[in-house]
């Protein structure tokens, strides 16, 4: 197993090369000048703009900036923002707690919710409830996060008034205070990942139930329920952990529309928010962000996986 | 797949196609049909809830939201399909090559499908467009280079069953050179593929495009598109939800027409499902 990991590790590294170039290359593939973009109108003149240039290193060759931005990228230093002009790297930590709450509570809620809808669906396969579960699978995939968010408002905010429309309480300030504003996002949020989930249990339910192993249980006399949760839902739990992590970007990704609709000041919101500031720093580091958080998502998926599956070969 | 569940995929497939052809219909001729400029501005009837003279109602400044959901529909529906295009016009290829010729170039180009991969999708386009500045070229751009890996990985992975089949053997054995290989019996067998892959794309670039112009991040002012219009329509939430509750409808019902459809045929063809 320890051996698993190491391997799985060392795969890693190319790809984290790969990833910080690409990262790195973001702010020289922007159309414009940066230095023009940072001074100010009134101090516009190329005797100024060459000595900033040369301060921040904008005149050394690429590969030595790119060594220079990974190194200090390595120490947490991101650099500054183009905007606050303060550092970045905890500007963009400051955010993370509440994206991390957000998606958390979106998988839990997303994976209670699927998990018993999916294995109804594949046990009465082909019946009313099986379409109509499939049905909401199929509405849920379809229905833009945005305007489903925009719906929640509209009823449980604007016409009901049970749950404020947006906001954030830290959950200094007491669970239910930090909960309650929670809720409309994480539904808007976790039902296209529910929906994906669903159709994931039901089809890995459906391979499992005739496998030979619940035939014999079954033929035991062993009791419909215990057949269920012992032999059914273990056997096609390996597949349904993975797509639970692999499918982690899809909320990453949705976190960014629900964090700005909800406006819930999280690392996606940064992003939108970045990008109309055009503070390419701040992008940077969530870009980088996102995808070391998704990298760690799958990571997680293969060491479950092979932990979870005793066929899996250490190697 | 039983006879029953094969019908009942059927059904859905044609539910799918209809859906989509139609709303393709109503994008291409409504436009021309319809009797109000989609931006001619009626002071005298603003923020109107649909009703016979004003079918889907009107917006703040009174204007026919019918139109404009038909002219921004051409904008929704072409940037997924031109989305798709760029993506398929790349990832084919490159998956192609990477299949057939395998070597340094399957490496390289993999590592860097790998590497679009380890984005969130939603999080990549933001980024592309957070780079380039937002614009609708530039939203196209970002969601076919958020798409592209995927026609890249399935290509790739066909190709490698296929080249070991008899029959591609055969043609090599009898001195057919690569690329009469590829277009006589490669690309042949692949297109069902491409295709079903291609509608699933159109629908994820409509809805990709829908999120980044709903953020502000794609179509700009006075361009409409689906998603611009519901970000348009978002502060009248509570004086005149239809402004944002129509656009969301069209692009619900399209998505879900291409997915059942793209889905649906994948399904029949599918030979795990079938039993």
């Amino acid at each position: 197993m320890l051996r698993f990991v190491a391997h799985r590790v060392i795969l890693t590294v190319p790809m984290l090369v790969l990833l910080s170039i690409g990262i790195f290359l973001m702010l020289h593939l922007a159309p414009g000048d940066v230095v023009t973009l940072l001074l100010p109108e009134d101090l516009q003149n190329p005797q100024v703009a060459r000595d900033l240039r040369h301060q921040l290193g904008l005149d050394q060759p690429l590969y030595v900036q790119y060594w220079r931005w990974v190194t200090h990228a390595a120490r947490g230093d991101l650099g500054y923002s183009y905007r606050s002009r303060a550092y970045v790297g905890p500007e963009v930590a400051a955010r993370i707690p509440v994206t991390f709450e957000l998606t958390a509570l979106a998988m839990a809620g997303a994976v209670a919710a699927a998990l018993p809808l999916g294995v109804i669906g594949a046990l009465r396969r082909n019946t009313t409830v099986d379409a109509l579960i499939s049905g909401f699978a199929a509405l849920g995939l379809a229905m833009p996060a945005f305007w489903l968010g925009v719906l929640l408002i509209l009823l449980f905010a604007v016409n009901l008034h049970w749950l404020p429309p947006s906001g954030y309480a830290p959950p200094g300030q007491g669970i239910g205070a930090n909960l309650r504003p929670m809720i409309l996002p994480t539904v808007t949020l976790g039902i296209p990942y529910a929906a994906v989930v669903l159709r994931f249990v039901r089809l890995s339910v459906l391979d499992v139930v005739e496998a030979d192993y619940v035939r014999t249980a079954r033929a035991k006399g062993v009791g419909r329920w215990r057949v269920i949760v012992w032999h059914v839902l273990r056997g096609a739990l390996i597949p349904i952990i993975t797509v639970v992590a692999l499918e982690t970007g899809r909320l990453l990704g949705g976190a960014v529309v629900t964090e700005t609709i909800f406006s819930l000041p999280g690392v996606g919101r940064l992003a939108v928010d970045s990008v109309l500031s055009r503070d390419l720093p701040i992008l940077q580091a969530v870009t980088l962000f996102m995808a070391l958080a998704l990298i760690a998502a799958n990571f997680a998926a293969d060491v479950l996986y092979a932990w979870a599956d005793p066929r899996v070969k250490y190697q | 797949m039983g006879i029953a569940r094969r019908t009942a995929r059927y059904r859905l497939v044609v539910w799918g196609g209809t859906i989509a052809a139609g709303v393709a219909a109503a994008v291409l001729i409504g436009p021309a049909l319809d009797r109000v400029p989609p931006d001619a501005v009626h002071v005298a009837a603003m923020m109107r809830p649909p009703s016979p003279a004003w079918p889907l109602g009107t917006d703040d400044l009174g204007r026919d939201i019918l139109s404009r959901l038909l002219t921004g529909g051409r904008v929704s529906l072409g940037v997924g399909l031109a989305a798709t295009i760029a993506a398929a016009g790349v990832g084919v290829p490159a998956g192609l090559l990477s299949g057939f010729w395998r070597a340094w170039v399957d490496t390289a180009l993999m590592r860097l499908m790998d590497l679009l991969f380890s984005f969130p999708t939603m999080a990549l386009a933001v980024a592309i467009v957070g780079v380039l500045g937002p614009s609708l070229r530039d939203a196209i751009l970002a969601i076919a280079v958020v798409a592209m890996p995927r026609f890249a990985r399935l290509v790739r992975g066909q190709v490698l069953a296929l080249r070991e089949q008899d029959f591609i053997e055969a043609a090599r054995a009898i001195g057919v050179p690569a690329g009469g290989i590829i277009r006589r019996h490669v690309l042949p067998n692949l297109l069902g593929l491409i295709v079903i892959e291609g509608t699933l794309t159109v629908s994820f670039g409509i809805l990709t495009e829908a999120s980044l112009s709903f953020l502000g991040l794609g179509v700009q002012p006075p361009a409409a598109s689906w998603g611009s219009m519901l970000r348009y329509g978002y502060p009248f939430l509570d004086q005149a939800p239809w402004i944002s509750i129509v656009p969301g409808i069209a692009i619900m019902v399209t998505i879900l027409g291409l997915n059942l459809l793209g889905d649906g045929i994948r399904d029949l063809l599918d030979p795990r499902l079938r039993r």
